[in-house]
């Protein structure tokens, strides 16, 4: 071997040694990156903005990984510090003091301050923002920089989780110029104060990117990168590992479970429910309402619409899970005799199967739709079964099937008998009751709520599960609301249904169900604090510094080692071909 | 000249094949309360239980007998067919002569409603009616009927015009016959051909489209389906429960519109001489 040669393998040995720097160093990047991805069926949920966001659960959860609020739940605490670091209710001033972690800032570095807390509750007085309302709060004080008072108009005993809880704090420096929020889509919109910043949304593919925010006041986030991608069966898209995050069918619990996927079972915070025109006959009559409780046979709707999965629901609405339930709620187990028997009380007679009076058959028209549940509108057998009970009970039924949005105008108007419609929130704070069964005037009436006004005992209640601050009180009131709500009965809970997910516990994140729900009741298990790691998502106190998750073999991932490996074999050739020229 | 119509269809072996099938599925249909060894709506039994004597096709998610339930779609779609393709075509027919017998603005208003029609989707149409009426199959039946007469109408303009200038028509008007007589006698047999061929071609069109909009969701929940059997077992097609579900209806379903595909060819061929195998030279 002589010089030249031995000159030209140096060269060679050092361009490799060179590109395996250059290749380390690239390493050291991509070992940061890491990203976590969550299937949706639906995918666009509008884009992840307090006011562009769609007012449903999925479109809420897009928007708060960006937004944070005062107060916030996890697994197993309500209301734990968030912005806000701790807070006091002053009862002889109806005010809440806030104090604000001093390490807050923006996305954009400024630092958050009590004055946005001040302007968030002003700008959405100005500018309702869907989830909530601010009528029970007057105005919002800053004591100093980090400390704001809210003055209250009067006793809201629901403020934790209606306002605190969901309420998303707004940067004043970008929104104090924006006059009309639903037209705002400057990139400054999706400034926020959340452990991720926005990176990018796209309407047409349903999918939704972040980035976390390294300046997060509670710790970097565990997970660089957070996608949402939209697929057509996010269950095999799980299986696949295309994403590490899905909703799955019940089904497939055991299946899943054996390919060492996490399966999480949602709680029970939504209801489907049998909504009733209380004010036309003879549903007006209270005994009637409870003899239709009787003949419907709950757990039959368990077995046959839901097959096992799910749960008869209470009658007082509130989940039976929710630590709000009421001991001794009045139920109606089913029994059909019992059921006639209160029929033929008012006056019906049994005549070829069907109840009768003057002449007339007791018939009743039942509007059913596709109802949305999670996100993905599914015909189900409701229908069917209730006609069938009912039919058996004596009761005619005219089945109508409807379009969803056509049902809820229906039943908006009182243009229906019975009708089944469902909706969530039934597991956090006990206002739901009031919610869904008190219409309050000048607001917009919902397809959900009973609007049943005409309880004297029942309205006086739910006013103290609304205004009584003693949270022992208020506790028996809530009791006592929902036992007069099951005994007269102004819609009838049928079941509450159970959900699953599965997730893969090699990508890092621990995912749990939120008691009670996010902010105000979402039965999503996405809670933020879950990427923030177990300490923080378990309500540990201090946050552990974030640990970045190595994805796989750097050396092999990175496509720029062969390529400059290759580079270099091709430069000595040439060298070593000049040499002999 | 109709015997001689019949007796061409009976040598014709498509059209003998498609009859055969659709005779076949009508008398499934008719029979099916007969038939069907359990009540389609008897959701007692156990669900996903899988094909067996007692159950021939096995039960579906809620616990009904699949081949119950199938036999009672099947009614369903055959009736909802033909009412529609009876009602179109007899509409069609009605006012495709008129108009072209009164002529003048009865004819322009007539036609022009027609063109309208064409142009409109009829699923869209469909879906807006379900939307605000109860979609029951009688309510769907008239509407489908309403939108898809546009095509024999048009036809059966043409035809009448044509026929209007035929010498034996003339020479019956010159006599004195009444345009009653004249369309009873000459005119509506003449137009048989087309009336038969847009039957079966509406019947199919309905068939398909009973399916469809069930399988969307717009559908009557009293009544059985293709369509919504359909929809169902797409859900639990993870489940393997597809040879024993949506198999057997998605063949029952094609078999209905195969069947009525080989008549209306075979119609059509006998009619239109153009189009016979032993002329083609």
């Amino acid at each position: 071997m002589n010089l030249k040669k031995m000159i030209i393998t140096s060269m060679i040995i050092c361009l490799c040694l060179f590109t395996q720097i250059i290749s380390g160093e690239s390493t050291t990047d991509s070992d940061v990156e890491n990203e976590l991805r969550i299937a949706d069926k639906a995918g666009d949920w509008g884009y992840p903005n307090p006011y562009l966001g769609y007012a449903r659960g999925p479109g809420y959860m897009r928007m708060h990984f960006i937004f944070d609020t005062l107060v916030w739940k996890n697994e197993t605490t309500q209301y734990i510090p968030l912005l806000a670091e701790n807070w006091e209710y002053l009862s002889e001033e109806d005010a809440y003091v806030f104090h604000l972690n001093k390490d807050a800032k923006w996305h954009d570095m400024k630092p958050l301050t009590a004055e946005d807390i001040v302007f968030t509750i002003q700008y959405m007085k100005e500018h309702p923002y869907g989830w909530i309302v601010l009528d029970s709060v007057d105005r919002g004080e800053a004591l100093d920089e980090h400390t704001v008072k809210i003055h209250m108009n009067g006793p809201y005993a629901p403020f934790m989780e209606d306002i605190g809880g969901t309420m998303p704090i707004l940067p004043e420096h970008i929104w104090k110029d924006v006059e009309n929020p639903m037209d705002f889509t400057d990139e400054t919109a999706f400034i926020g104060s959340g452990p991720y910043t926005y990176v990018d949304f796209s309407k047409e593919h349903g999918t939704y990117q972040y980035r976390s925010f390294d300046e997060y006041y509670l710790g970097k986030p565990i997970i660089d990168q957070l996608i949402y991608v939209k697929t057509g069966d996010p269950q095999m898209s799980l299986q696949r590992n295309e994403v590490d995050f899905a909703s799955i069918k019940p089904d497939f619990i055991e299946p899943m479970k054996e390919k060492g996927f996490i399966v999480i079972k949602g709680p029970h915070y939504w209801n489907k429910k049998l909504m009733i025109n209380h004010n036309i006959e003879p549903l007006d009559n209270i005994t009637f309402r409870q003899a239709l409780a009787y003949a419907i046979n709950q757990s039959e709707f368990v077995d046959k619409s839901l097959r096992g999965h799910g749960k008869p629901a209470s009658y007082g609405l509130i989940s039976s899970e929710c630590e709000w339930i009421s001991p001794n709620v009045p139920d109606y187990p089913y029994d059909l005799d019992k059921a006639m028997e209160l029929i033929t009380s008012l006056g019906y007679e049994l005549k070829d199967g069907f109840f009768m009076k003057n002449g007339e058959t007791l018939e009743l028209q039942i509007l059913v739709s596709m109802i949305s549940t999670g996100g993905e509108a599914t015909p189900d057998r409701d229908g069917e079964i209730i006609k069938n009970q009912l039919e058996k009970a004596g009761i005619k039924v005219d089945l109508t099937s409807l379009d969803t949005k056509i049902v809820d105008t229906k039943v908006i108007n009182w243009d229906f008998e019975l009708a089944i419609s469902g909706h969530g929130a039934i597991g956090g704070d006990p206002k739901i009751l009031y919610e869904k069964t008190i219409q309050v005037s000048g607001t917009k009436p919902s397809p959900n709520c009973a609007r049943y006004n005409k309880s004297e005992e029942l309205n006086e209640l739910l006013d103290g599960v609304i205004h009584e601050m003693d949270p022992q009180k208020r506790k028996e009131i809530v009791f006592e609301a929902q036992n007069v709500y099951a005994r007269e009965l102004p819609a009838i809970s049928l079941y509450y249904p159970t959900w699953y997910n599965a997730y893969d516990p090699d990508a890092g994140v621990e995912w749990f169900y939120t008691i009670g729900g996010v902010a105000k009741g979402i039965p999503i298990p996405q809670n933020k604090l879950a990427l923030l790691g177990t300490t923080v998502a378990k309500g540990g106190g201090e946050i552990t510094d974030s640990t970045s998750i190595p994805v796989e073999n750097e050396t092999e991932s990175s496509p720029l080692i062969p390529c400059i490996s290759v580079i270099a074999l091709l430069l000595a050739f040439f060298v070593i071909r000049i040499k002999r020229s | 000249m109709h015997n001689s119509y019949l007796k061409q269809f009976k040598q014709n072996k498509i059209g003998m094949t498609g009859l055969i099938m659709f005779l076949f599925l009508s008398l499934l249909a008719i029979f099916a309360p007969v038939i069907a060894p359990h009540d389609p709506w008897d959701y007692s039994f156990e669900c996903f239980l899988p094909p067996s004597i007692d159950h021939l096709l096995g039960t579906n998610d809620i616990g009904y007998d699949i081949f119950s339930e199938l036999l009672w779609s099947l009614r369903t779609s055959i009736f909802f067919g033909i009412s529609v393709g009876a009602i179109a075509s007899t509409i069609g027919l009605l006012v495709g002569v008129s108009a072209a017998i009164n002529g003048g603005l009865y004819d322009i208003i007539v036609m022009r409603i027609a063109d309208a029609l064409l142009a409109i989707p009829t699923i869209m149409v469909l879906i807006l009616i379900a939307a605000y009426f109860k979609p029951s199959n009688i309510v769907l039946i008239i509407a489908l009927s309403l939108i898809i007469w546009q095509t024999t109408a048009r036809g059966a303009r043409a035809q009448t015009l044509s026929l209007k200038s035929k010498l034996h028509i003339k020479a019956a008007s010159n006599m004195g016959a009444s345009t009653s007589y004249i369309m009873s006698k000459h005119i509506l047999p003449e137009l048989f051909p087309l009336f038969a061929m847009g039957f079966v071609t509406k019947v199919r069109i309905a068939v398909f489209m009973e399916a469809g909009l069930s399988f969307l969701g717009i559908f009557d929940p009293t009544t059985k389906s293709l369509g919504v059997m359909m929809n169902y077992a797409m859900r639990y097609l993870y489940l393997d429960v597809w040879y024993n579900w949506l198999l057997p209806t998605v063949l029952s379903l094609s078999m209905i519109i195969i069947s009525l595909a080989l008549i209306s060819y075979a119609i059509e061929e006998i009619f239109d001489p153009r189009l016979r195998r032993d002329n083609i030279a």
